[in-house]
């Protein structure tokens, strides 16, 4: 059975590479060929905002899907991603929101259902730096600059620094900072590499602030679900799980590689100073302090608490074992498959 | 009294458009300029301009391009017909577009409504909710697809008035 | 009948469409539904249907086209182009065929501010496209040159399709940009050159203005063209001294133009909002088609097309320049039906990874393709830039007119493309020196 997939990344992407190739190579090969999958990348099949529901209307049988792009239907999924101030690891946040959707939070699992897209799993995007045009000494400097943010939800981060926050749309980031009308862009250190940012900027400030996560990484519709073997189901959600423990480490070696070829290149790359840390602690405690009225209100969700308490024990949890195992990710992937999805029952999970 | 119903609505929805093409010029150039000159840009810009006037812009003005002949066309063969070939013709394939634009409209609508009942908005510091333009592209292609459809049975009467409204052709006077 | 046959007789309803006078959009939109129905059943096909219109439109960097198209028409509405094409007209005169070549450099200049062929034909056809017309230009020579000439907007920088394919396949985005200014120069050139050429050999094409001017008024034209210099130095300015993104120089223009031509007193409310109307209505005639251009681009990609090229061109032990001969086929071939962001996202995850296994050069194979997607802009059926123009000139010409004017510009690009294959230095010449 050859089931069509829809991702509108380029095939270089890190999602794609470490995450997307060996999950349809791991696929093909453990059901011994009986289920493969094809990959349409690039978004000729579906774009990014419209794969959500293609996957439901069966458009295709998977594909990949930011949830954080449907605020008002995957509300929980949201304010998952609303609490990107717990946990900056890009592997334990990998594994911590997946453990959590997976196992502990059924009220996230039943917004999967209702819209159509049965959940395998996420992968977290390390968090964010600030690739700066100029030279950032003190916090002084920053006062006032023009910064280019991720997206609206990373703009009160922006804003704590004392700078100005500036939407502008990843397909113009090159050129608005490389003209000045941005003086600095904060996105992952990968963005100076894929996006080219090295070109102009002179200081990277390692702010290491929040860690995107709605994201369903294979997401699959529900008949084409429905139609796979316990065994198959089975296998779907550990290579999900493999691959996405893939993607993250590959986005982590990514923006490792693109800091020490920017430093080749003579740019500074700073870790912050005390005053910073003073400054984004400030902002991390005021994030997680708003975070049950954000819940109650923006995200209408009935009993916001519990599901930050979850969050922070998971991430506390695999901190411990990221630290166990040394941070190997082989490691990671055999305990996340022991721990969590062997207590996943594959004969009604998703149905 | 139909076809002035449907010019009045097209006149309308044609006004609905030109607040959208007034609005995006207005609220891009005040953020640039607020940006600029005072390091204070003007909030959800680009939420607003792509889904709000971008998309009434495309969707509002629909019918009164039709009503002016605007939707391109590739008159090849179609100018070598008899008229009343080429009347049946084009009534043929004004049919067509309702089929295609009736699909759309009906649609479109379903989504909106769905939108509506799920009040979706956008992920960001200020929430924006966007379902109201959802209702934007089943009125602008529904208005369209009733032009088209007035159109096919003019054809089909034989009265030619409708194709030969052109829209406002540039000047050839004398330089 | 296979996936690929349906795709293929899809395309062959597709022309016999256009030609019995489907409205563009229509004929595209419909012949995909119908192709999409056929491979996938009706819920999916519904599907599609609901969420292309709107997510294809709400889009940012998509708002400088009416935002371009407007300021274009307030150009046009408040007089402010005809000092500058008397200006041209006084200078160029002598040359046969000066106000088209004159229309070629506006547009290679427009370049250097938008990042977009749509909003640089725009711009400048509602500008140029007139003028000739009162100078009784042929109507294909008038209409072609500014369609084609709007194709230079994605070679010299900035260019969205440039930073879409340097996204892509991982190229220097600032490296793409230097290298894709000399193929747009080489481009601008062989315009001209064509024009000159084609008007010598055939003077009525273009009646020369056979009027002495003293040099006298030949520099005191440079001062009627203030408003246009004034907005020209506005949205340049701007660009280059970082104050706004070549999405925002949209609506910058518009305003600009909207200022000046008040300030000049040759604008009022009626004109404004004709203006407005009109911009409005060639963006929703456009839209409309593009829509239905990316549903033709979802429907060949369920019908396999990707993997079909893949067969055709990627033989194993393929030569280098036989890979290049065959990729330009295909993008020629794709170019006549798709616009150029679906033919990059059907092709680009094929080919990428076998260019790259062959060790060619990315930023040239970059440019190559942009070029190839611009000529797609101007070749028929479906040509994005014509139906730009045809928008904009309503009844006074018809489409299949500037096809025919736009045929001679084609043959000039097919010859650039050629030296840009044959001297890969002229696109690499500038990245190499400045990085
Ligand atoms: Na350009
Ligand atoms: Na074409």
């Amino acid at each position: 059975k050859e089931l069509k997939a829809s991702v509108h990344l380029p095939p270089k992407n890190n999602t794609v590479a470490d995450g997307w190739e060996p999950f349809a190579e791991g696929v093909k090969e453990r059901t011994d060929g009986e289920v493969t999958v094809k990959l349409f990348l690039g978004g000729s099949l579906l774009g990014p905002k419209a794969a959500s529901e293609g996957i439901r209307d069966g458009m295709v049988d998977l594909g990949y899907v930011i949830v954080g792009y449907h605020p008002a239907e995957f509300p929980h999924t949201a304010f998952i991603n609303d609490m990107a101030a717990i946990g900056t690891n890009a592997l334990i946040v990998t594994a911590a929101t997946t453990e959590l959707i997976l196992t502990q939070c059924e009220p996230c699992r039943e917004e999967y259902k209702q819209r159509g897209n049965v959940y395998t799993g996420t992968y977290a995007v390390p968090p964010m730096v600030i690739m700066s045009s100029k030279m950032i000494d003190s916090p002084e400097d920053i006062k006032g600059l023009k910064i280019r943010s991720a997206g609206a939800a990373w703009d009160n981060f922006v804003k704590a620094v004392g700078a100005t926050p500036v939407n502008v749309p990843s397909s113009e980031q090159y050129e608005a900072q490389s003209r000045g009308v941005v003086d600095a862009s904060f996105h992952v250190a990968a963005s100076l590499k894929t996006y080219g940012l090295w070109d102009m900027t002179k200081d990277v400030l390692l702010v290491n602030v929040g860690a995107y996560r709605a994201i369903n990484t294979f997401a699959f519709n529900p008949d084409t679900w429905a139609g796979l073997t316990d065994e198959q189901r089975r296998i779907m959600l550990e290579e999900a799980s493999d691959a996405n423990f893939g993607i993250a480490a590959g986005y982590m070696a990514t923006d490792r590689e693109a800091l020490e070829e920017s430093k080749a290149k003579g740019i500074r790359v700073q870790e912050i100073s005390d005053e910073f840390k003073a400054i984004r602690d400030e902002y991390v405690a005021a994030e997680k302090a708003g975070l049950v009225e954000k819940g109650k209100g923006t995200r209408g969700i009935e009993n916001p608490e519990p599901l930050i308490e979850k969050m922070s024990a998971l991430v506390d949890k695999w901190t411990q074992i990221y630290e166990e195992v040394d941070g190997d990710v082989d490691a990671l992937r055999e305990r996340f498959k022991t721990d969590v999805i062997s207590k996943v029952d594959v004969s009604t999970y998703g149905m | 009294m139909i076809e002035r119903t449907l010019r009045i609505l097209a006149r309308v929805f044609g006004w609905i458009g030109m607040l959208g093409m007034f609005a995006m010029l207005l609220h891009v150039s005040i953020d640039v300029a607020g940006k600029w000159l005072f390091g204070l840009p003007l909030p959800v810009t680009i939420e607003m301009t792509s889904h709000y006037y971008m998309v009434a812009v495309v969707f509002f003005p629909l019918a009164a391009v039709e009503f002016r002949n605007g939707h391109i066309t590739v008159e090849i063969v179609s100018q070598y017909l008899a008229p009343r070939i080429r009347r049946t013709l084009i009534g043929l394939v004004s049919l067509l577009g309702v089929v295609y634009f009736s699909i759309l409209t009906a649609r479109t609508w379903h989504d909106a409504v769905n939108k509506y009942e799920i009040g979706e908005y956008l992920y960001g510091t200020v929430p924006l909710e966007i379902w109201q333009t959802r209702f934007f592209v089943p009125l602008g292609c529904g208005l369209l697809t009733l032009v088209l459809l007035w159109k096919a049975i003019m054809m089909f009467r034989g009265e030619e008035r409708l194709i030969q409204e052109g829209n406002e052709s540039v000047e050839l006077d004398e330089a | 009948m296979s996936d690929l046959q349906i795709g293929g007789l899809g395309l062959v309803i597709l022309i016999m469409l256009l030609l019995a006078r489907v409205p563009v959009g229509i004929a595209l939109g419909g012949v995909s539904l119908v192709g999409i129905y056929t491979l996938l059943g009706l819920k999916p096909t519904l599907g599609i249907v609901t969420a292309v219109p709107y997510e294809l439109v709400a889009h940012w960097t998509l708002s400088s086209v009416p935002m371009f198209l407007l300021m274009g028409y307030v150009c046009y509405h408040a007089n402010l182009t005809e000092s500058l094409f008397r200006l041209a007209r006084y200078w160029l005169s002598a040359l046969p065929g000066g106000l088209a070549i004159a229309s070629v450099g506006g547009a290679a200049g427009f370049s250097a501010v938008t990042g977009s062929s749509v909003a640089c034909a725009a711009a400048m056809g509602r500008i140029a496209v007139p003028e000739m017309l009162k100078a009784r230009y042929d109507k294909g020579l008038a209409a072609g040159s500014v369609a084609a000439a709007g194709t230079i907007g994605s070679l010299i920088p900035p260019s969205i399709l440039l930073l879409i394919f340097g996204i892509f396949a991982e190229v220097p985005i600032g490296k793409l940009f230097v290298g894709g200014f000399l193929p747009g120069i080489l481009t601008a050139f062989m315009f001209a050159l064509m024009i000159y050429l084609r008007v010598k050999a055939t003077p009525s094409l273009a009646p020369s203005v056979h009027e002495q001017i003293s040099w006298r008024d030949r520099f005191y034209a440079f001062y009627d063209t203030w408003p246009v210099i004034l907005l020209v130095i506005g949205v340049f300015g701007g660009l280059f001294g970082g104050v706004f993104t070549p999405t925002e120089a949209g609506a910058i223009g518009a305003a600009l133009s909207i200022v000046i031509a008040f300030l000049k007193r040759s604008l009022n409310w009626a004109r404004l909002r004709d203006a407005t109307m009109e911009a409005m209505q060639s963006t929703a005639a456009i839209f409309i088609i593009a829509i239905g251009a990316n549903l033709l681009t979802r429907f060949l990609a369920f019908a396999g097309v990707s993997d079909f090229l893949a067969d055709v061109v990627l033989a194993e032990g393929i030569s280098e320049i036989a890979l290049i001969l065959g990729i330009s086929v295909v993008y020629l071939a794709l170019g006549m039906f798709l616009d150029p962001l679906g033919i990059m996202l059907l092709t680009l995850p094929i080919f990428l990874p076998v260019v790259e296994s062959l060790r060619i050069d990315l930023i040239w194979f970059g440019i190559l393709i942009v070029k190839y997607l611009e000529i797609g802009l101007i070749t028929p059926p479906v040509g994005l830039n014509v139906f730009v123009i045809k928008g904009i000139v309503g009844d006074a010409i018809k489409t299949e007119v500037i096809f025919k004017g736009i045929l001679w510009f084609v043959v000039a690009d097919l010859i650039t493309l050629g030296l840009l294959i044959g001297f890969p230095q002229i696109t690499l010449f500038l990245p190499e020196l400045l990085y």
